[in-house]
């Protein structure tokens, strides 16, 4: 099914008699982008699920309030990142974990290998990327697998496309020591 | 030239053809070319950083995170309007005792009527023991069931450290929705095996 004009599904989802039917293609549109957008910064296929399903649920109740100011996909990438980290920091406060634990509980479920096909290298780039810092990560995901531009992360982030740079190669150096360490 | 005249006489067998005025009916977004020239710039930028890699340019790019099957097409229906409840909120029951001290606690203190009280009570002056003590019974029983466990056991069981430190627990940052939630999704025989299994 070819992806209705992001205008016209905008039109559809604020026209409360056609909001239904064009919020179901807007899930079928985007539900896999955000999705793994999601996975790769909690890991856990249920938390993603739970974290998705938050994302998407926020999306049908404020979808009315949006002015179109960027797009409905980076608008969806807000949410999804907002609610992902949201879900991070409760976590992290309702375990009495500091980052490090969390980084650890990560890692622990990359390694337990529920729904996750990769061979060693493949999950050394993971342990890689989850040692970074949160923003690098986050920057990292969406440049290096989701291939976002710059432009688009900086809406999504609300960080200017100069810093977004910076941390990007930072991101990029930083992996390939932590390779280099563990070959 | 050649070319040119040759085309002029195709068009006088084409005379409607040839009145009709020349315009490029076709359209491109907004800055779509000076984007498209400083996206090529930043790829450019990224590929030379990735070039000066020796490990990372080599691992091939890959998604190695599954679904369970036909989970893509399950989910549309689950987000369907008539299937909207409210959102989810997660407990981190998979994760230690600690975790589940503050859960109970926070569905106790919902349950007991006296979350809002202990919202307005520093963590200095609360007193669980105090405050559960004056909780009417028919409030308790209407709230949760509790009939197959002892009240006393849980607080006892989960410390009532737990229960003092109202921060960590106010730092969760549960708005009303939220808190309705979690008593909505609260199962006592949940808690009572938790408790078993996690007794400290």
């Amino acid at each position: 099914m070819v992806a209705l004009k992001e205008q016209d599904l905008l039109a559809k989802l604020q026209d409360p008699g056609m909001k239904a039917t064009a919020f179901h293609q807007l899930v079928i549109t985007y539900q896999q982008m955000l999705y793994f957008h999601i996975r790769r910064i909690v890991i856990d296929h249920e938390d993603t699920d739970d974290v998705l399903q938050n994302t998407l649920l926020k999306a049908w109740k404020y979808i009315d309030q949006f002015r179109a100011q960027s797009s409905i996909k980076t608008w969806l990438y807000r949410i999804a990142t907002n609610e992902a980290l949201t879900f991070l920091s409760k976590k992290k406060k309702a375990s009495f974990q500091d980052l490090n634990d969390i980084q650890n509980d990560l890692r622990h479920s990359l390694s337990e290998g529920k729904y996750i096909d990769g061979d060693e290298i493949q999950l050394k780039l993971q342990q890689a990327i989850l040692s970074l810092p949160e923003r690098q990560r986050l920057v990292f995901n969406m440049r290096y697998y989701d291939e976002l531009k710059y432009d688009e992360i900086a809406d999504i982030l609300s960080v200017s496309t100069g810093a977004l740079k910076a941390s990007y190669h930072h991101a990029v150096r930083k992996i390939e020591e932590y390779l280099k360490t563990q070959s | 030239m050649k070319d040119f005249d040759e085309h002029k006489d195709e068009l006088k067998n084409a005379p409607f053809l040839d009145k009709m005025k020349r315009k490029n009916v076709f359209e491109v977004p907004e800055n779509y070319f000076s984007e498209m020239a400083e996206d090529w710039k930043d790829k450019a930028e990224d590929e030379a950083i990735m070039e000066e890699t020796r490990f990372l340019k080599n691992i091939e790019k890959k998604n190695i995170f599954q679904v369970p099957e036909a989970y893509f097409d399950q989910l549309p229906g689950k987000i369907a309007p008539e299937n909207q409840a409210k959102p989810k909120i997660r407990l981190f029951w998979r994760n230690p005792a600690v975790n589940l001290s503050i859960a109970a606690s926070i569905v106790i203190l919902i349950s007991l009527g006296i979350w809002g009280l202990f919202n307005r009570v520093s963590s200095q002056e609360a007193d669980p023991s105090t405050l559960l003590s004056e909780v009417p019974t028919e409030i308790l029983l209407a709230s949760v069931d509790v009939s197959e466990y002892d009240i006393n056991m849980i607080v006892e069981t989960m410390g009532e450290e737990a229960l003092k430190d109202w921060t960590e627990i106010q730092n969760l940052h549960l708005d009303e929705e939220e808190v309705s939630d979690l008593l909505d999704h609260f199962e006592v025989s949940d808690l009572e095996a938790a408790l078993l299994e996690n007794p400290e």
